[in-house]
């Protein structure tokens, strides 16, 4: 119960300050942080994976709403809902991770990290090949999965060191 | 039938993906034109509420910028009524202040949201149906244009902006009469491009690019913004004129929705000779 309650909570927040702040960020003409996918990157390991896929696509939803883009931010959020968990055990082994958010400390730095890259990766990917739908300029779009990638990846690792290292 | 069952329940991720995936696909095709819906947009009540206490706080921002556009504008019309006022000293002609002037008026709104980022970006406004907004105005501020509503909920409008990559609008060199038709590339938010402007057209860099009033959402000779270098087009009889915005997306806060009384008289002759 008490889980629901911060992954609420944790929805509100990540919404809030991704649709008044960071998709206003726009570096270089190029990057734009999504930090949202957070709440589907940290969804504890034993969550179901059709809960999963719905999170996200609910969760993108309300983000294209909010950015005038029907369907854009929703296919690319189910789309990384879809491939979480296969990531997650990617780096991780079933039997170790049965249970808990995947973190640091849970995971270990090196798994940890890998599955943050690979994943923000790929959502960087879907959304902008998605966006690019109608409209291809190659190199722009390979400038702006990477540096999206990096940027979202940098806001994440910085968030994820403030958390205390309680053991 | 059991193994059926089975097969579903074995692969349920998998089609619960799938579902997802098709609405949101469905979504993507259905809205990504001009036609988008109230609900799935920031003209959402809800949301376009959200925004609009965020507008609150965020208006405060860039106020000194704007009050100088604002005085260096004022001084320029200033400047023009004069001149006016001496031309009909000059003629005594009681029609100069007929049909192009009073065929516009304005609605004074607020911007409580904008993009600048994506390659099809959208403004909302804080006025909608109510305050008489209609589908198809065009809009502009202290500056320059910046784009035609595109959806109008009962208190909310968005607004396509110049700078998206679906968004034609014809203007011209000011002084000349050929016009073609400004289009964004999706790169910078300074930039845009005047396209299919015939070869003959005399201009220099640093001309002033204005609306042709050609379309029925801008009158005639708002400022649109400067040339700052050309190029042939691929078929050798245009140029594509790069163009420096005037207006300033980053920071647009008060703007006007332009309505034209004879909009719908126009569009409806329009449509009458199309068919």
């Amino acid at each position: 119960m008490r889980n629901i309650i911060y992954y609420l909570f944790l929805f509100v927040v990540l919404l809030l300050l991704q649709v008044l702040i960071l998709n206003n960020i726009h570096l270089g003409g190029l990057a734009t942080p999504f930090l949202y996918i957070w709440l589907l990157l940290k969804l504890p390991a034993e969550t179901p994976r059709g809960l999963i896929i719905t999170i996200g696509f609910f969760f993108g939803l309300i983000i294209d709403m909010f950015c005038n883009t029907p369907g854009m931010h929703a296919l690319a959020s189910t789309f990384i809902g879809f491939m979480r968990d296969p990531l997650l055990f990617l780096f991780v082994s079933n039997e170790e991770m049965k249970t808990g958010t995947p973190s640091i400390r849970t995971m270990g730095l090196g798994a940890f990290s890998r599955y943050l890259i690979v994943f923000v990766f790929l959502y960087c990917f879907a959304l902008y090949l998605i966006e690019a739908f109608s409209f291809f300029d190659f190199p722009t779009l390979l400038l702006k999965i990477i540096s999206s990638t990096i940027l979202t990846l940098l806001l994440m690792f910085g968030i994820e060191s403030l958390k205390p290292s309680y053991k | 039938m059991r193994n059926l069952i089975q097969f579903f329940v074995r692969n349920s991720p998998f089609f619960v993906f799938l579902l997802y995936g098709l609405i949101s696909l469905f979504l993507l095709i259905r809205f990504n034109s001009y036609h988008q819906s109230v609900f799935f947009s920031s003209a959402n009540s809800a949301i376009a509420e959200v925004y609009s206490v965020a507008g609150n706080v965020t208006s405060y921002f860039g106020l000194k910028q704007i009050n100088q556009d604002l005085l260096e504008r004022n001084g320029y019309l200033e400047k023009e009524i004069l001149v006016l006022k001496e031309q009909l000293r000059d003629q005594r002609s009681g029609d100069l202040m007929n049909d192009s002037i009073t065929k516009y008026d304005f609605i004074v709104a607020q911007v409580i949201n904008n993009s600048v980022t994506q390659l099809k970006n959208y403004i909302t406004l804080n006025k909608g149906s109510k305050e008489g907004v209609k589908v198809g105005m065009g809009v502009a501020d202290q500056n320059g244009i910046i784009g035609i509503v595109s959806v109008v909920s009962e208190h909310y409008s968005v607004v396509i902006s110049v700078l998206n990559t679906k968004l034609r609008i014809s203007a011209k060199v000011k002084g000349s009469d050929y016009f073609g038709s400004l289009v964004w590339d999706g790169h910078s938010s300074l930039y845009a491009t005047l396209e299919e402007l015939p070869r003959h057209v005399e201009f220099a860099k640093g001309d002033t690019i204005v609306t042709s009033g050609y379309s029925a959402a801008f009158p005639e000779g708002l400022p649109v913004g400067v040339i700052e270098g050309y190029s042939k087009q691929s078929n050798d009889n245009f140029y594509a004129l790069k163009i420096a915005l005037s207006a300033d997306f980053n920071r647009l806060n008060d703007v006007r929705v332009i309505i034209n009384k004879e909009q719908e008289e126009q569009l409806a002759l329009e449509k009458a000779a199309a068919n």
